[in-house]
C-alpha cells in the first residue's frame, strides 16, 4: 500500500533532490553549465550576511507561531460546538487562508499604508501615537506587518487541524469527568490537552516547517522593503532562481541557499523531533 | 459549556472581537472588488465604494471565461483530491498499522522530502520528469505530478490521525479474517473522516489556489487554464497598470466553492457526528 | 467519504468529453504561429490586427496567430515554458540579448531572412547587444520608450508655484516639493517615489534620466568600468525628499501603480513617467488635474547640456526550437509584425515612438493629450549599453536604496557598487561571457542638447 508514495518518491522526489543538488555546484557561463565546486557554498558562507540576515528574519517571523498556535488551539476549542454562531465564527476565521497571496498583499497594503492608512489612523485615534509610522520603512515594522499578516492567514487552518484532532477524543471522557465534578478548565487541562498531545506535536512541527519554507506573503508584502532588510530564507531563493529587478538568475547560487536552507529546516525538525519524543515516553 | 455563566458570556463577547478583527480585512476586500481600480488605489482607507461597481464582476467573469475556467478547475481539483486522499491514508495507514522491514528509515526518507523542498527550484527537475514521462502538455500531468509527489503534510496527518483509532479494532477484525487493505477500506476509513475532510480541505486549496505549475502544464493549450491561472491574468488585463478591480472581483467570485466546500465538510469538525465507534 | 470520491469522478467527466473532442486535429487545421508578449499598452489594438489577420492573410495562407499576453512575471513563464519545450514562436524578450542568447530562448533571424528583408530597413537596426550579438540581427528595434517629468499644474498654482515654470534642476525638484509639501498640509505631497518598485523605480527614474545630467549612465565606456558616480547627485536629491518628508509618505511600500493613481488623483506634485504613461493617464488613471510635462530635471552642475535617453530595444524575437514545418508559416507573422503598417498604426494610436524615420514622418501624429510631449525626441538620444553582470551581494538599487535610508553615506553606496560591479565585470570577462570591445568606446563623447 505503500507503493504510490514510494514510486513517487523514487521519480518525483529523488530525482528532483539530486538535480537541485547537482545544480547547487553549477554555474552558467556563456550558455554552458559549468562545475565549479563548491564555490557557492564558500560564497554563501563566507561572503553574503544578506543570506544570513534573511535566515534571522525567518527565525524571527517563525515567533508568530507563538502566537498563532496558542490562538488557533483556544479558538478551536471554545468553537467546537455545533451551534450557528460557532459556524459563523469558524468560517470567518478560516476564511483568510484561501484568498491568494497577490489580494492579501493589497489588502495589507492598505491597513498598513502611511497615508491615510487604516491601522495608522486607528492608532492615531486612540492617542496611541502622534504621527503616521512608515510601515515598511524599517525592518521591524516590516517584519511585523508580515508577521500579523500571516497570523491572520493560517490561525484558520490550524484551528482546522486541532478541530480534527478534537474529533478524535472520546466525549465519554468528558462525560465521566463531569460526573466527577471536573470543571471545564480542569477538564481542558486534564483531559483535551493530554489527549491532543500527539496531533499537537505534529501540527506544530508542520506549522514551524510551514513557517520557515513560506514566501508568498513576504514577497507581496514587503518584496524585501526596506532595502532588502526583511528576506526570508525562502524569499531569498526565490530571488536568486527568478530574474529579479536589477539582477539575473543566478540558479545555482539559488540552489546552494536552497539547500542550506533545507538543511537548516532539516536540523530544526529532527531537533524538535528529538525534544518531543522524550515528551511521549513519559 | 453552554452559554449560561458570566464567563461564558465573557468567552462569547472574546469570541466576538477576534472574529471581528478577522472579518475586517475580508469586508475591505469584498468592498474594495467594489470600486474602481483608481480608487481602490487612491482610497484604500474607505471601506465602502463611493459608487458600488458590479460591472466589475461582470467584466471579471467574461474576460477570465469563468464557465470554462472553473470547469477546468474542478476537474483538476477533485481528481487531485481524490488521488491524494488515496495515496496519503493508504501511506499513512501501512505507516501506522503496517510492519515491515525499514519502516522507520523509509518514513525518516519521507519526512525528509518535507523539508529538503526548494521551492521554485523544483519546478525544472519535475518538468523533464513530466516531459520525459510525455505528460507535461495536459492537465493530467498536473493531476499526476501533485498526486504522486509525496504529499508529507497529508500522510503525517493521516498517520497520525490512524494512531490515535484504537488498536482493538483492527485486531477484532484481523481475528475475522479480514485483509490488510479490508481494515483499511472497511474500518479505519470510516473512522477517519475527520482528517478525510481536512486533507480534502487543504488539497482543496492547495489546487485551487495553484497558480505556476497549471500554468506551465497549460501554456501550449490555453483552454486548459484553470480558474486561477485566468483569475491572476485579470490582474494584467489593462493596459499598464494593474487591474486590481478586476483581480478583486474575479478572486471573490472564485473563491465560492472554496467556501461551499468548507459548509459542506464542516460537519465533520464538530464532535459527536463522526464518533460511532471509536471507544477507548 | 465515498460520495465525494463519486461526485469527483463525475465532474472529471465533464471536461474528459469535451477535450476528447478537439483532440482530433483536422486535417487542413491551419498552422498556428504562438505569439507571445508583454506589452499590454497596445493590447487592444494588437488583439484586434491579430483578429483580422487570421480572418484575412491568415486564412489565405493557412496561418493562425495564437497571441497570448503575459504579465510582470512574463521572463519567468518563458524561461521555464522552454524548459519545458512548449515555448512561443515570437515573443518580448524580457532580459539583454546575451542573457536570452545563453539561456538559449532566441535565435538570429538569419537563417529565416533569405530575401535581406533585414538589410531593406531604412535606419540602422544592427545595433550590438540591443538588436544582435556575435555579428547576427536577431530582432528590429522598431519602438522607443522616453522618460520625462509630470508634475501637476493645479497644485503648483495652488501652492503659489509658476505652473509654466517647471523644475530644471534637481535643487528646483527639492524647493518645489518643500513649498507643495509645507503648503498642503499633510494631504498633499510634492514628489512620489515608488521604491517599492524596485529596480524599476531606479532603472527608470533612476539610471535611465541620469543620462542627461552626464551625457553617460552608470558605465564609463572610455574605460570600460562601471561608475556609479553618475547616480550620486541622484541619489542625494532622493535623500534630501525623503529627509525633508516631501515624498508621498510610505515610498518603500508605494508600488508604481498607486504612484501613479494618486498623481492622476491630484495628491501629488511631480513624478517621473515613461512614454507608457501616457496611456495610463488618458485610460487607465485618467488625470483628474492638469498635466504639465517636461525634460527630466538635471542636477545643477551641467544644465541641460547632453541629451537625455531614448531607450530603444528590439520587440519581436524569434524563439529558439522552431519546428521546421511552422519556419514559413512562423516567418510570414513576424514579417506582419513589423511591418509598416503595423508599426504605424501603433503611432497613430499613441501606443508607440517608431525608431523608423519615415513612420514618423508619414503617419498622422495622434492627438492624445501628452504623447507630443513624450515623443518629441528631438534632445533624446540612445546611449551605448552597458553590459549586465551577475553581482555578488546587493544589486545597485538597493545599495543606493540604503545609502538614502541612512544606513551608509552615499561616496560609500557608490564605492560599493562600483566594487561589486565592476568585479562580476572582472568575472564574466575571465569567462570568456563579456568581451569588453563590444562595450568600450575610447573616443566617446556624449551628444549634446539642442
Amino acid at each position: 500500500m505503500i507503493l504510490p508514495s514510494f514510486l513517487g518518491l523514487i521519480i518525483f522526489s529523488v530525482y528532483t533532490i539530486g538535480y537541485v543538488l547537482a545544480l547547487s555546484f553549477t554555474r552558467r557561463i556563456g550558455g554552458q553549465t559549468v562545475f565549479i565546486g563548491f564555490d557557492h557554498y564558500v560564497r554563501l558562507f563566507t561572503r553574503d550576511p544578506n543570506y544570513w540576515t534573511a535566515v534571522a528574519n525567518t527565525f524571527i517571523i517563525s515567533g508568530k507561531l507563538l502566537i498563532e498556535l496558542p490562538l488557533a488551539l483556544i479558538l478551536a476549542v471554545l468553537l467546537n460546538r455545533k451551534m450557528r454562531s460557532a459556524n459563523v465564527f469558524r468560517v470567518i476565521i478560516f476564511m483568510p487562508y484561501i484568498l491568494s497571496a497577490v489580494i492579501i498583499g493589497l489588502i495589507f497594503s492598505f491597513l498598513f499604508a502611511s497615508y491615510e492608512g487604516i491601522v495608522n489612523n486607528l492608532l492615531m485615534d486612540m492617542h496611541l501615537i502622534t504621527t503616521p509610522i512608515n510601515w515598511f520603512g524599517t525592518r521591524a515594522h516590516a517584519l511585523a506587518v508580515i508577521i500579523i499578516a500571516s497570523v491572520w492567514q493560517c490561525v484558520g487552518i490550524n484551528m482546522v487541524f486541532f478541530l480534527t484532532a478534537l474529533q478524535s477524543i472520546s466525549p465519554e471522557l468528558y462525560e465521566s469527568a463531569a460526573i466527577d465534578g471536573a470543571g471545564t478548565r480542569t477538564q481542558f487541562f486534564h483531559i483535551t490537552l493530554p489527549m491532543l498531545k500527539r496531533m499537537t506535536k505534529v501540527i506544530t512541527l508542520l506549522a514551524i516547517i510551514g513557517t520557515l519554507k513560506s514566501a508568498d506573503l513576504a514577497l507581496v508584502l514587503t518584496n524585501g522593503a526596506p532595502g532588502g532588510r526583511s528576506e526570508n530564507m525562502m524569499t531569498f531563493v526565490f530571488k536568486y532562481f527568478f530574474s529579479q529587478g536589477a539582477r539575473a538568475p543566478q540558479i545555482g547560487y539559488s540552489a546552494a541557499a536552497g539547500t542550506v536552507s533545507a538543511l537548516i529546516i532539516g536540523l530544526i525538525t529532527i531537533a524538535y523531533l528529538l525534544l518531543t519524543r522524550k515528551e511521549d515516553s513519559v | 459549556m453552554i452559554r449560561r455563566t458570566t464567563s461564558s458570556r465573557i468567552i462569547f463577547v472574546g469570541l466576538c472581537a477576534i472574529t471581528a478583527v478577522f472579518l475586517f480585512p475580508l469586508l475591505i476586500t469584498l468592498f474594495a472588488s467594489l470600486k474602481s481600480n483608481m480608487e481602490i488605489l487612491t482610497a484604500g482607507g474607505n471601506l465602502f465604494p463611493e459608487v458600488p461597481r458590479w460591472e466589475n464582476y461582470v467584466e471579471a467573469w467574461n474576460m477570465a471565461n469563468f464557465k470554462r475556467y472553473t470547469v477546468n478547475s474542478l476537474f483538476v481539483t477533485s481528481m487531485t483530491i481524490a488521488g491524494i486522499l488515496l495515496v496519503a491514508t493508504m501511506t499513512g495507514y501501512a505507516f501506522s498499522r503496517g510492519s515491515f522491514r525499514g519502516k522507520n528509515l523509509l518514513f525518516s526518507l519521507f519526512i525528509a522530502t518535507m523539508f529538503l523542498s526548494w521551492g521554485p527550484i523544483m519546478i525544472y527537475p519535475q518538468l523533464q520528469v513530466a516531459k520525459f514521462l510525455h505528460i507535461h502538455a495536459s492537465l493530467w500531468g498536473y493531476i499526476i505530478l501533485r498526486v504522486f509527489t509525496v504529499n508529507m503534510t497529508m500522510i503525517f496527518l493521516a498517520k497520525t490521525y490512524i494512531d490515535s483509532v484504537p488498536r482493538s479494532l483492527d485486531e477484532a477484525a484481523r481475528i475475522d479474517g479480514c485483509s490488510f487493505f479490508r481494515i483499511y477500506w472497511n474500518i479505519i476509513l470510516p473512522l477517519i473522516k475527520p482528517i478525510i475532510a481536512t486533507i480534502a480541505l487543504l488539497t482543496f486549496g492547495e489546487t485551487w489556489n495553484d497558480y505556476l505549475l497549471p500554468l506551465v502544464f497549460t501554456m501550449s493549450k490555453p483552454v486548459l487554464k484553470t480558474l486561477t491561472v485566468a483569475v491572476v491574468g485579470l490582474k494584467t488585463s489593462g493596459q499598464v497598470a494593474s487591474s486590481w478591480n478586476l483581480m478583486l472581483a474575479g478572486s471573490m467570485m472564485s473563491i465560492i466553492p472554496m467556501i461551499i466546500l468548507y459548509f459542506s465538510m464542516s460537519n465533520y469538525f464538530i464532535s459527536g457526528l463522526t464518533r460511532g465507534a471509536i471507544k477507548e | 467519504m465515498k460520495r465525494v470520491i463519486s461526485i469527483a469522478l463525475i465532474l472529471c467527466l465533464f471536461p474528459v468529453a469535451l477535450f476528447a473532442g478537439g483532440a482530433q486535429e483536422r486535417v487542413d487545421a491551419p498552422t498556428v504561429v504562438d505569439v507571445w508578449t508583454r506589452n499590454r499598452h497596445d493590447k487592444d489594438l494588437m488583439v484586434n490586427q491579430v483578429e483580422q489577420f487570421n480572418q484575412t492573410i491568415g486564412k489565405e495562407k493557412g496561418i493562425e496567430i495564437n497571441y497570448q499576453i503575459y504579465g510582470d512575471d512574463f521572463i519567468d513563464i518563458y524561461t521555464i515554458a522552454f524548459q519545458s519545450g512548449s515555448g512561443p514562436d515570437i515573443m518580448n524578450l524580457d532580459e539583454s540579448i546575451a542573457e536570452g542568447v545563453n539561456k538559449g530562448v532566441i535565435q538570429p533571424l538569419t537563417s529565416f531572412d533569405t530575401e535581406d528583408w533585414v538589410g531593406a530597413f531604412p535606419f540602422n537596426v544592427d545595433i550590438n547587444n540591443v538588436t544582435s550579438y556575435g555579428g547576427e540581427v536577431y530582432s528590429i528595434p522598431q519602438f522607443a520608450f522616453t522618460m520625462r517629468m509630470v508634475y501637476n499644474k493645479d497644485l503648483f498654482a495652488a501652492c503659489g508655484l509658476d505652473p509654466e515654470q517647471p523644475p530644471r534642476t534637481y535643487e528646483d525638484v527639492v524647493a518645489y516639493a518643500r513649498t507643495i509639501t509645507e503648503a498642503s498640509n499633510g494631504k498633499k505631497f510634492g514628489v512620489a517615489l515608488p521604491f517599492k518598485w524596485g529596480e524599476g523605480f531606479w532603472a527608470w527614474a533612476g539610471t535611465y534620466t541620469i543620462g542627461g545630467g552626464f551625457g553617460r549612465k552608470e558605465f564609463d565606456y572610455r574605460n570600460g568600468k562601471f561608475d556609479f558616480s553618475t547616480l550620486k547627485p541622484y541619489t542625494a536629491m532622493v535623500k534630501q525628499l525623503k529627509d525633508e518628508n516631501s515624498l508621498f509618505p510610505g515610498a518603500e511600500g508605494l508600488d508604481n501603480d498607486t504612484a501613479r493613481a494618486q498623481f492622476a488623483e491630484g495628491n501629488v506634485g511631480m513624478m517621473f513617467a515613461v512614454s507608457w504613461d501616457v496611456a495610463v493617464f488618458n485610460d487607465q488613471f485618467p488625470v483628474k488635474i492638469d498635466m504639465g510635462i517636461t525634460e527630466v530635471p538635471v542636477p545643477e552642475a551641467t544644465g541641460f547640456k547632453y541629451k537625455s535617453e531614448l531607450v530603444s530595444e528590439g520587440e519581436w524575437w524569434l524563439g529558439s526550437g522552431i519546428e521546421s514545418a511552422k519556419e514559413d508559416a512562423v516567418w510570414e507573422v513576424y514579417k506582419w509584425l513589423n511591418s509598416d503598417e503595423i508599426v504605424a498604426m501603433k503611432y497613430e494610436a499613441a501606443k508607440n515612438i517608431p525608431v523608423n524615420p519615415t513612420i514618423a514622418a508619414e503617419a498622422t501624429a495622434p492627438d492624445v493629450m501628452g504623447f507630443a510631449e513624450f515623443s518629441d525626441v528631438t534632445n533624446n538620444t540612445v546611449y551605448p549599453v552597458v553590459p549586465s553582470v551577475s553581482v555578488e551581494g546587493d544589486t545597485y538599487d538597493i545599495i543606493f536604496y540604503n545609502a538614502v535610508a541612512g544606513q551608509y553615506s552615499i561616496d560609500e553606496a557608490v564605492e560599493k557598487a562600483n566594487a561589486a560591479y565592476n568585479a562580476a565585470l572582472q568575472r564574466a570577462v575571465a569567462d570568456n561571457e563579456i568581451d569588453l570591445a563590444d562595450f568600450q568606446i575610447p573616443d566617446y563623447s556624449p551628444a549634446l542638447a539642442q
